[in-house]
């Protein structure tokens, strides 16, 4: 028989080769240091696969024992359901979750029972999050884009307490329809049509009107304790009831100007300070229950002109305002 | 092969990682199907393995689309596929140690 060359032989081939024959070493080696040997070291290994291993006598027992006290650990570790609860569905899944400064996605086990919808990671064993059905007020899956450019389908839930959580699950349409079926049989009919605000992925409250636009803008913060004025940067949302901040620094709304309170739109050239000299300000004159209070926009300057233009052209449709143009 | 600057070093060190994990993936996944063809693991054994690598793949897979890294794993691990395959050539057939040598002679 003649060796003949394998035209790609990859590292997985090489891996599974090297444990499937095993390996044995048989090392003994001086360290020394100027003629004089100073520490030894005498090395016995064998390396293999469990399979081969067990082939050749050894582990065997030591195999068996891991397997069942695996078993016994799993046993004891399952999720705990309610008696009587039973599970409806069950893929992979992961919940995206922030606390300060960790946030990340979660991933682990997705349970659809008949009362809960449960994440539950075995190892180490914890809920990840979990709600009760009857909790859950409104559900819409959402396309989101990756700063990748990649394209994924996220599920939304918004629950009782005000919350707006997102889970990612391997069949994102068999959850919706199943939860959205299981709460049909709850007598209870989930809102589809809310618009999370989703600012970074962190979600705060949810805006129940239409959305005309949104975009980047910097808003200058008013003093507060031994806090100048501030420029931070945020999220700007205008909606056909409202015009709305998002603070990213804080990550929660920062200002909230009902359109029939705002008085006057104007952009100005002004010198903000430190090195941003004669930026294009979009000032807005609102009136609030302190009297009338200012608030100064920044943007890039392409778009604050259309800002200034859509926010007036919404106000002035807006019944009921005290608008001068 | 491993070229990593400044503008690369998320996509070279975490692909860097993720190939190594992939192919301890890989190497743990043909020692399950192994394991399944010796006949030794119990039906419900079985079962857990396949989905606790299955949910391997998906979450490695997961974590490669999240950060744009898809292609900086696939070329460290051709790279070293490419390593391990002229390491392995070479070990097969000594002459073309020969053969390099006499080209390189040449050259000279």
């Amino acid at each position: 028989m003649e060796a003949t060359r394998v035209r790609q032989a990859t590292i997985d081939d090489l891996l599974e080769r090297v444990l499937d024959k095993g390996i044995i070493l048989n090392l003994d080696l001086i360290i020394g240091v100027a003629g004089i040997p100073l520490i030894g070291i005498n090395l016995r290994a064998a390396i293999a696969s469990v399979e081969t291993m067990i082939e050749y006598g050894f582990m065997q027992s030591w195999d068996e024992k891991l397997r069942q006290d695996a078993a016994g650990e799993l046993r004891r570790k399952k999720l705990a359901l309610a008696p009587g609860e039973a599970i409806l569905l069950d893929m992979f899944g992961s919940h995206w979750y922030s606390d300060g400064i960790y946030r990340a996605w979660r991933p682990g086990r997705l349970y659809l029972t008949d009362r809960r919808l449960i994440l539950y990671r075995q190892e180490p064993a914890e809920v990840l999050f979990q709600t009760p059905l009857a909790e859950i007020q409104g559900l819409m899956v959402k396309e989101e884009t990756y700063f990748t450019g990649i394209q994924r389908d996220l599920l939304y839930l918004s629950l009782a307490a005000g919350e707006v959580v997102s889970l990612y699950a391997e069949d994102i349409g068999g959850l919706k329809s199943a939860l959205e079926e299981k709460m049909a049989a709850m007598g209870r009919v989930p809102a589809g049509d809310f618009i999370p605000f989703v600012r970074d992925r962190e979600i705060g409250d949810v805006i129940k009107e239409r959305t005309v636009a949104d975009g980047k803008m910097w808003y200058q913060v008013p003093s507060a304790g031994i806090y100048g004025p501030t420029w931070r940067s945020g999220w700007l949302y205008l909606t056909v009831e409202r015009l709305l901040w998002w603070s990213d620094f804080d990550r929660r709304l920062g200002l909230e100007i009902p359109l029939g309170k705002i008085q006057g739109i104007s952009l100005e050239t002004r010198d903000l300070g430190g090195f941003l000299h004669n930026r294009e300000v979009l000032t807005i004159v609102y009136r609030n229950h302190q009297g009338q209070e200012e608030a100064l926009f920044s943007g890039e300057k392409e778009i604050t002109p259309q800002w200034r233009r859509q926010i007036k052209e919404q106000v002035l449709d807006y019944e009921g305002g005290d608008f001068h143009a | 092969m491993l070229d990593i600057d400044e503008g690369n070093l998320k996509q070279g060190m975490l692909g860097l990682v993720i190939a190594l994990v992939e192919i301890i993936k890989d190497a743990l996944k043909t020692q399950a199907f192994k394991r399944m063809e010796s006949g030794r693991l119990s039906e419900e054994e079985m079962n857990r393995l396949g989905e606790a690598l299955m949910e391997l793949d998906i979450a490695i897979n997961q974590i490669k689309e999240e950060h744009g890294v898809a292609e900086a794993v696939q070329s460290v691990r051709d790279g070293l596929d490419d390593i391990v395959d002229e390491v392995v050539d070479k070990m097969v057939n000594p002459e073309r140690w020969r053969e390099e040598l006499e080209t390189r002679n040449i050259k000279d």
